[in-house]
């Protein structure tokens, strides 16, 4: 890779929950621009408190996380929303959707929740452009209930990347999906972020899906997990 | 909306019509009201032509008329039963008599019975009611109304002040006239074909013998009987009819040495529809002058 | 904020049952005192209208309240402690127009009242089908009791049985309807007016029967020397016809006949101070009462009963709000994966607020559109109610 600033940059994190019973530590980590990583460990070995950590949803009891050039540790929580917003997109497992809400309204979701992203008709019309390339521009008026697994994971992923986002976090993104379809949405998670210079880390257990990533991170070397 | 219906209904069907009428139940007061009201106000008396007003019954779309009118003006004295059952409005019933009831006559009552809890009772009898016949009752009745009306429209007080005046005078005057001219019967027996000259009678001083005499039927052997009886004993000479009796009846009365006189008690107006009260009375006059 | 009201619009019209449920909730907690504030202001208007338009009444001594009540809305017990000599004595003094009314029974549970027929004209109202009563026998109808007993002129209409006299065996009579009354929004409407005549009729106080002078002799005990005795088998009328209205007659002096109460207009203030000088110089027997101040005594008491009834619908109200906050409560935690999402995916804090914030003030909004709604139809149906709710009057 070129000399370029990471997109996150996470050093010397150490978090646990209140009540203590879990605590994590990871030294360093870091994705570049356009960089595909897949983290790759056993379930509840603290991966997506990782991802949390890396979005700012949680703050780490010490070290620093790097969004974009920007450390999170010093941000108040709004700011650090806004940040959010702006500049993370999430997949989750269970594909995250508001089911009275129609595809669109889901998609659009970020943009009417945070005053750091504007509705504008560039929104509109790129939304209509990445539902086409992600295959679904006919199904935006149909509400979740409606659509198959693999058409709703392709919904979030539209979500996630209008906002156009330097990093997607992708939480197990294909559980819920059968292995056509996981492979199918991997492909297409892994092409957006090359074609948008965004960096993905993706958390799996599906070892079948590692020769899409450009990067493997086994987290239990990555991470101190007790 | 139930505003809107009540002013449609307004102008439907108003309870209240025409302003500044008088209604009356015979005619003496029709002649009295008409008088003094010099045409400011209308004054009506609907009874037909051929009904006795005592015992008439005006039909509701008459009876609604007298509902309406301003003034009612009535006899008192019993007169015209059907006014105690008619639905008329009482502040604007005008009893002519009222001032007067001490100086009503009763008359013999009709058969006594019993039934319920109020025990004997008759509904015969009551009160003679050609009060008008009495000059000075007729003037108390005069001014009755004009009281009335001067406290209905004192906006016409002075006209109706006026016209009473005139009324007023010319009873008097009648009155006069009428006991002159009664003056050589004063005491003496009258026979009249029904007790309908009650007031004329006690006015000028009659002993009035009544019966029960129609004017279109000759009286049968029992009548005659009774007739013969009063001329003997009271000395009877004259015989009071309210209109012409059969010719068979006046020869009748003529053998018995009786004079028919002619004296209508004038309940309901007279042939002449231009004649006054006043005028009427002076027949009377007139009537037993010439015999 | 735009975006904010289209998600929460979204959101309610996706829960449909749950939305409707709170906002039937809000709209009967709402409704709840603007009904009650609507009733009581329906009566307020109502009854003080009434008493305006009758600026004295004249009765025996007793309850105003109760004369108020009887004489101006036909309700409750009667009692004729008058009799037409008060009538004439009053009339007699010229200071004013005097009514004369009389209540003692009752037609299908409407008030069947004889007034003098000028009590039509003092309260202005309108025949809109029809004629006034003129004879004895005929009545006119309010505007709602011939709604509800469909009486039309030309139709009859019975009295009850039993009346204030309880006259053992009197009997009820039919009495013909000639009119209809246009609406009038008070106690007229649910009357049926007739002639003093007719109510002493209904009363049981006169009697119709054959000429005694040629009577079946199956209905003569004795006759003697023009005494004519008849026994109970004669006939009483009980329908008043052009045939047989001349044989009604009345026991008794025309003065001792009963009234319930006169109405007085007097002619002016002075008249007015006579009148009540002259009755209070009269003794105790009777009474002279404006209703005007018995009606705002009455409205302070169901004024003090508004209170109470007030701090219990404040109770309901509290204990249904707090209710409705459970509810609530209870549902934002079921959305907790939403917020939680909506945490993740950066959302301002303060917009998940507000979404939630603009649901409830939908809900809220629609609520009190709907309790609004539900209080108009009070003025639609609300006089009959606060009537029953009053008076027992259906």
């Amino acid at each position: 890779m070129a000399d370029v600033a990471p997109v996150i940059d996470a050093r010397a994190l150490r978090f646990s929950y209140p009540g203590g019973g879990f605590r994590l530590s990871v030294d360093a980590f870091s994705a570049q621009p356009g960089e595909t990583v897949a983290l790759i460990g056993p379930s509840g070995c603290g991966k997506s408190t990782f991802l949390n950590l890396l979005a700012g949803v949680l703050r780490p009891d010490a070290g620093n996380v790097t969004l974009d050039g920007t450390p999170l540790s010093p941000l108040a929580e709004k700011a650090r929303r806004r940040l959010r917003a702006r500049a993370v997109g999430f997949v989750f497992q269970d594909f995250g959707l508001l089911d009275h809400l129609s595809a669109r309204d889901n998609i659009l979701h970020p943009f009417r929740l945070s005053g750091a992203l504007r509705l504008t008709g560039d929104v509109r019309d790129r939304l209509e452009a990445l539902a086409a390339r992600l295959g679904i521009a006919a199904l935006l008026d149909c509400r979740p209930q409606r659509l198959s697994y693999g058409e709703r994971q392709r919904v979030a992923i539209c979500r996630a990347l209008l906002s156009r986002p330097r990093l997607v976090l992708a939480d197990e993104p294909t559980g819920a999906l059968d292995p056509a379809t996981k492979r199918a949405i991997v492909d297409l998670l892994v092409e957006a972020a090359r074609l948008e210079g965004t960096a993905l880390v993706t958390v799996t257990h599906d070892h079948a899906l590692l020769p899409a990533f450009d990067r493997v991170e086994d987290f239990a070397k990555l991470a101190v997990v007790q | 909306m139930r505003h809107i219906l009540a002013a449609i209904a307004v102008a439907l069907s108003p309870i209240t019509a025409a302003a500044d009428v008088i209604y009356t139940v015979n005619w003496p007061l029709f002649s009295f009201a008409n008088a003094i009201a010099d045409g400011r106000v209308e004054v009506v008396f609907p009874a037909p032509l051929d009904v006795d007003p005592a015992y008439w019954t005006p039909d509701a779309d008459t009876l609604l008329a007298y509902q309406r009118a301003d003034l009612v003006l009535l006899n008192g004295a019993g007169y015209a039963k059907w006014v105690e059952d008619a639905g008329l409005p009482r502040s604007r019933l005008v009893d002519t008599t009222q001032d007067v009831r001490d100086r009503l006559i009763e008359m013999d009552s009709g058969p006594v019975h019993s039934h319920g809890p109020d025990g004997a009772h008759s509904h015969g009898g009551g009160l003679a009611f050609t009060t008008w016949l009495d000059p000075d009752i007729a003037r108390a009745q005069a001014q009755a109304t004009y009281d009335a009306m001067a406290r209905r429209w004192p906006e016409h007080a002075e006209t109706f002040a006026a016209g009473h005046a005139v009324l007023d005078r010319q009873l008097a005057e009648i009155d006069a006239e009428l006991h002159a001219a009664f003056a050589p019967l004063r005491g003496r027996s009258v026979l009249a074909s029904h007790p309908v000259y009650q007031y004329l009678g006690r006015a000028v001083d009659l002993d009035l013998i009544s019966f029960h005499w129609e004017p279109d039927r000759t009286p049968g052997q029992e009548e005659w009987a009774r007739l013969d009886a009063a001329v003997e004993e009271r000395n009877a000479t004259i015989m009071l009819w309210e209109d012409s009796p059969t010719p068979e009846t006046i020869e009748l009365l003529d053998e018995r040495n009786v004079k028919v006189v002619v004296l209508p008690p004038l309940g309901n107006r007279p042939t002449h529809a231009d004649t006054s009260m006043p005028d009427v009375l002076r027949n009377y006059v007139d009537g037993i002058s010439s015999n | 904020m735009t975006g904010l009201v289209r998600l929460a619009a979204l959101y309610l019209w996706r829960h449909a049952g749950w939305s409707a449920l709170i906002m039937a909730v809000l709209a009967v907690l709402a409704a709840i005192p603007m009904v009650g504030a609507r009733l009581a202001g329906l009566a307020t208007e109502e009854m003080t209208a009434r008493a305006a338009t009758t600026p004295l009444i004249y009765g025996p001594a007793g309850g105003a309240l109760e004369l108020t009540l009887d004489a101006l809305f036909f309700t409750g017990a009667p009692d004729p402690g008058l009799t037409m000599a008060d009538y004439e004595d009053l009339a007699s003094q010229e200071l004013g127009t005097v009514i004369p009314v009389l209540r003692t029974h009752a037609a299908h549970d409407a008030p069947i009242v004889g007034v003098d027929v000028e009590y039509l004209e003092m309260r202005e109202l309108v025949i809109a089908e029809g004629r006034p009563m003129v004879l004895m026998g005929e009545a006119v109808a309010g505007a709602a009791v011939a709604r509800r007993l469909g009486l039309t002129p030309g139709a009859e209409v019975q009295s009850d049985a039993r009346g204030a006299f309880d006259i053992a065996g009197s009997a009820p009579v039919r009495l013909q309807i000639t009119g209809v009354l246009a609406p009038t929004g008070m106690a007229d409407d649910e009357a049926i007016l007739t002639t003093l005549r007719s109510a002493w009729l209904v009363a049981g106080l006169a009697h119709g029967h054959e000429d005694l002078a040629e009577a079946d002799e199956a209905v003569v005990l004795s006759r003697d020397d023009g005494v004519v005795v008849a026994n109970a088998r004669l006939q009483e009328a009980i329908r008043v016809t052009d045939v047989n209205r001349g044989d009604f007659h009345f026991h008794g002096a025309p003065e001792d006949r009963p009234l319930g109460a006169l109405l007085v207009f007097p002619h002016d203030a002075r008249a007015a101070a006579l009148l009540r000088g002259r009755v209070e110089d009269a003794g105790d027997a009777r009474q002279l009462i404006r209703p005007t101040e018995v009606v705002r005594m009455l409205l302070d008491d169901v004024f003090r009963v508004r209170a109470l009834f007030e701090l219990a619908t404040g109770v309901l109200g509290t204990a249904g709000i707090a209710a409705l906050a459970g509810m609530v409560a209870l549902t934002l935690r079921f959305r907790r994966p939403e917020f939680e999402l909506a945490r993740r995916i950066g959302a301002d804090r303060g917009a998940v607020v507000a979404l939630v914030g603009l649901e409830l003030a939908i809900l809220l909004a629609a609520g009190l559109v709907l309790a609004a709604g539900l209080t108009a139809t009070v003025d639609v149906f609300g006089r009959d109610l606060y009537l029953w709710l009053l008076f027992g009057a259906t």
